[in-house]
């Protein structure tokens, strides 16, 4: 998901930056007001940061024959909505930025766009449409982290589109290449959170209560 | 099936994707889609100059190894957490008795 330092210029930098803001603004609000009216809280707050964290570091290898970042910030969203985990991407983002040269700080606004905001969005929203509608909570947890990393990378095909060549052409070309590349990265990083998400809801379901409906205990 | 075989058919099906993908491009360097976004960059608009350059850029080692701390602190912070559950079990077990 990360654009390059200095390949975006800088009107789009600052309409990037413009729109990410509000949601950096209320996602800081948001983790101040969770930790200090209930520090349980902390607990899931930190797993969110440190599953992105892990998961942002690695490159894996897809079948396209190239690698690409998982974002990992599906349970973030889950768990905390959009404000909270661009502030998660945010801390990443900075993080890669300035100490591994990966992405920059003049394309930061476009890639917490990407990472911390749209691709979240949509996760949310498909993730409340499905809670209401109650499909069962695996299926629901991989459909959410699957659209929160692939989204992510469509954001920045378009965002790139945008700012490269005609728009429809350059957005095929960018597709086919993060998109594309993602799928495969997005199925695991899908499964790897039903698991977790499975496994917190038998061993903390006071964690998970908030979120997801508790289940029936077996004690197998 | 109990949570436990779905949890190692997951496992499973996460290593299967992985190592197919490397056994599909035996020849592949599989090169980060972050560069293949510059190329076509450079494809479009041939005469594109990045307007702003990395404070700092560390060498290829330094960098691994920043990859790995960024990997390491959050694989600290969810192992702690899965210690402290397994913890909080086994207190609960031996209280019972």
């Amino acid at each position: 998901m990360h654009i390059m330092e200095g390949y975006l210029d800088p009107w789009w930098c600052l309409f990037w930056t413009m729109l990410s803001a509000p949601f950096l603004v209320y996602g800081f609000y948001t983790i101040r007001r969770l930790i200090r009216e209930d520090p349980a809280q902390k607990t899931l707050l930190a797993l969110s940061g440190a599953f992105i964290f892990v998961l942002s570091s690695f490159k894996l290898p897809s079948v396209t024959g190239s690698s690409s970042h998982p974002t990992g910030t599906g349970f973030s969203t889950m768990f905390f909505g959009v404000g909270v985990t661009s502030v998660m991407s945010f801390i990443v983002l900075i993080f890669q930025a300035l100490l591994l040269a990966h992405g920059g700080i003049t394309t930061m606004g476009a890639n917490v766009f990407s990472m911390g905001v749209a691709g979240p969005f949509v996760a949310y929203m498909a993730f409340k449409t499905m809670s209401k509608a109650g499909i069962r909570t695996p299926i629901t947890v991989f459909i959410t982290v699957f659209l929160a990393g692939i989204m992510t990378y469509v954001t920045t095909a378009v965002q790139l589109a945008l700012a490269y060549g005609t728009f429809s052409e350059s957005l095929v070309s960018f597709l086919s290449v993060f998109a594309v590349t993602q799928i495969p990265l997005g199925i695991v990083e899908g499964i790897l959170f039903t698991i977790f998400v499975d496994y917190l809801q038998r061993a903390r379901p006071d964690l998970t209560d908030r979120v997801f409906p508790r289940r029936v205990t077996d004690e197998s | 099936m109990n949570h436990r075989h779905y949890y190692i058919l997951g496992f499973t099906v996460m290593a299967v994707i992985l190592v197919s993908a490397v056994l599909l491009n035996p020849n592949s360097d599989f090169s980060g889609t972050d560069d293949s976004g510059g190329d076509i960059i450079s494809d479009t608009d041939p005469d594109y100059q990045p307007w702003f350059n990395s404070l700092w850029e560390p060498s290829g080692e330094l960098a691994t190894l920043l990859f790995t701390l960024q990997a390491a602190i959050g694989a600290l912070v969810i192992g702690y957490f899965l210690g402290s559950n397994k913890a909080r079990k086994g207190i609960g077990r031996s209280q019972e008795k």
